[in-house]
């Protein structure tokens, strides 16, 4: 496979980003309508924070939608601010950050995106299944 | 890179399993000492669902604080069972699937483990930290 092609080659750049004034309902709609897993938190430009779909179950809890159901409704627990769910130190790479070296990372944490900055600004994001689209056009 | 590749190439074998009548505290103690995501559940080895850490999660809220004090999970998870609270429309694939197929299955899809399983058994279980491992040593 091709050596030193850059991580900003296959990031997604069209960011659904959340700010401090959104709450964890907007985020949850977020979510759910774009079927994504992880958010960045910005201010202005600057990432701030990382909210996964994972920190938001966190927080919420579950009913049976019926008596004796099978099947369960999540509610999401909206006392809470995205401050106070959201992870706070987050691992960013840069724009020139190989795609080799991304993967080791996503690897290696455990988690499943990775924000991209440049100069301090968040320009993009680079997820597991970005690495997947990546690696099936290789073979 | 070997084109046809077989999912069995690269997939754990020893599978963590729970029994749909386990408890889900159960669950927990399997998910925090293997440190996984995923665990397929079995009757008499054929899979009727897959548990995911998140699906745990949803299940209380506030484990904030990260205290030890556990006294509030056990209650939530006296009032559910894994068969309430497990995904039950799960995707399957055989040993016999391309390395690519997979790569492509949970591109397109949401979540991150695939059991495998051939002739009504389950054989393992594949992940996208497998895949992008696989990819890493592709370079």
């Amino acid at each position: 496979m091709r050596q030193g092609i850059p991580v900003s080659a296959i990031m997604t750049k069209n960011l659904i980003a959340l700010t401090r004034s959104d709450n964890l309902e907007r985020a949850e709609k977020l979510f759910n309508r774009h079927k994504i897993k992880h958010m960045p938190v910005v201010s202005g430009e600057t990432i701030i924070g990382m909210l996964s779909y994972t920190d938001l179950m966190r927080i919420s809890f579950a009913e049976t939608s019926s008596i004796g159901g099978d099947t369960l409704e999540t509610v999401v627990y909206n006392n809470f601010t995205i401050e106070q769910v959201m992870v706070k130190d987050v691992v960013t790479i840069s724009t020139e950050t190989t795609i080799k070296e991304a993967a080791e990372i996503l690897a290696k944490s455990g988690f499943h995106a990775l924000p991209v900055v440049e100069d301090g600004t968040l320009v993009g994001i680079i997820t597991t299944t970005d690495l997947l689209n990546y690696f099936i056009k290789q073979i | 890179m070997i084109r046809k590749a077989p999912i069995s190439m690269i997939m754990t074998e020893n599978v963590i399993t729970l029994q749909k009548d386990d408890h889900l505290e159960k669950a927990e103690k399997l998910f925090k000492k293997h440190h996984i995501r995923h665990i397929p559940v079995v009757q008499d080895n054929v899979i009727v669902g897959m548990l995911s850490y998140s699906d745990l999660l949803r299940l209380s809220f506030a484990d904030i604080t990260d205290n030890d004090d556990n006294a509030a999970d056990v209650m939530v998870y006296n009032m559910f069972t894994i068969s309430q609270v497990m995904k039950k429309k799960i995707v399957c694939v055989s040993p016999s699937n391309s390395i690519k197929e997979v790569a492509e299955i949970l591109a397109n899809k949401e979540f991150h483990a695939l059991p495998v399983v051939n002739n009504n058994q389950l054989v393992g279980i594949v992940t996208t930290t497998d895949l992008i491992n696989y990819l890493l040593k592709q370079f």
